[in-house]
């Protein structure tokens, strides 16, 4: 029986985005990362289903790379959620630009995005972007780490 | 008797196999949509890629980079978000949640003009493998405009 109480709680995911390039100066890429059940799976370990929830919030995103070279070979990074629901693609975090010499980077998030429907959705993707300052042949991979503030309806 | 089981086991199988074919047809042929793509300006040039089911475009090349005002890498300065207006431009996501229709026909997508800070209801249009009419309105489609872009032959 609904009741109207609402409950809030922090729900911590990472993501894995890779890419074997090349890069080329001056090009977005795009590097995908599908949630799947990862985040369904905190909100169960705190008793909750994602049909609990009222809204979804970024409160935190950190990209870390253990690239020698760091994030050099990018001016900026952006981070945007989508799924295959109703609810349009939504641009969560950036970092703009870039600064030498960081392996790990706090982007800034956006207060107003609610969540919610995309991580209801069952097919929902994370992407990275990062703007290519110059030409790079090799690989590169970094995680995201991210912190949720989830409001559940009880 | 087994003769006939098996004729109808094949005819059912062949049609469960048609239909899986009809099923699966029109989502390659939306695929056609995935490639770059030039604005009708010229002012920019436009990547669209299918991100699971969905059709998402983002700017990969602009005539005019760099922002007179700051000699820096244009950014989405007009963005309603405060937060989100040092995004740049170069990698925005412009085209957002298209869906192939049929028809040669993408749609419940949005476009977004960053010379504004607008986000506009769209639907894609194919006229030919080269050719798009992008149609941004507000409300119903007579209310909006039609931009004609055209297939760039590089990758990127």
């Amino acid at each position: 029986m609904a009741c109207g109480k609402t409950e809030t709680a922090k729900i911590n995911i990472t993501a894995s985005f890779s890419s074997e390039g090349p890069f080329t100066e001056g090009v977005p890429e795009s590097f995908q990362h599908e949630v799947g059940d990862a985040f369904d799976v905190e909100l169960k370990k705190l008793g909750f289903s994602a049909d609990m929830l009222k809204s979804v919030k970024l409160k935190t995103a950190t990209a870390k790379t253990t690239d020698s070279l760091g994030f050099d070979d990018f001016s900026s990074c952006t981070l945007s959620m989508l799924s295959g629901g109703k609810e349009k693609a939504k641009t969560i975090a950036v970092k703009n630009p870039l600064e030498k010499g960081q392996k790990s980077v706090s982007l800034q998030v956006s207060g107003d995005v609610d969540l919610a429907e995309h991580l209801k959705s069952k097919d929902k993707f994370l992407v990275m972007d990062l703007n290519a300052l110059k030409d790079r042949e090799n690989p590169f991979a970094a995680e995201m780490g991210m912190e949720f503030e989830v409001e559940i309806k009880k | 008797m087994k003769k006939v089981l098996n004729l109808g086991m094949i005819f059912t199988l062949g049609l469960m196999l048609s239909s899986f074919v009809c099923f699966v047809a029109p989502q390659n042929d939306g695929d056609r949509l995935v490639g770059v793509w030039q604005t009708g300006t010229g002012k920019a040039k436009v990547k669209i890629d299918k991100i699971g089911t969905k059709y998402y475009g983002k700017i990969v090349w602009l005539k005019e980079p760099i922002d007179p005002a700051t000699g820096k890498p244009k950014v989405d300065k007009n963005n309603p978000d405060a937060a989100m207006r040092t995004v740049p431009l170069k990698g925005y996501r412009m085209l957002k949640d298209f869906v192939y229709k049929g028809s040669d026909e993408w749609s419940d997508g949005t476009i977004y003009d960053p010379e504004n800070g607008s986000t506009y209801k769209c639907v894609i249009k194919m006229k030919d493998n080269n050719a798009l009419d992008i149609r941004g309105y507000i409300g119903v489609q007579a209310l909006g405009r039609t931009d004609k872009w055209t297939r760039m032959k590089t990758s990127k």
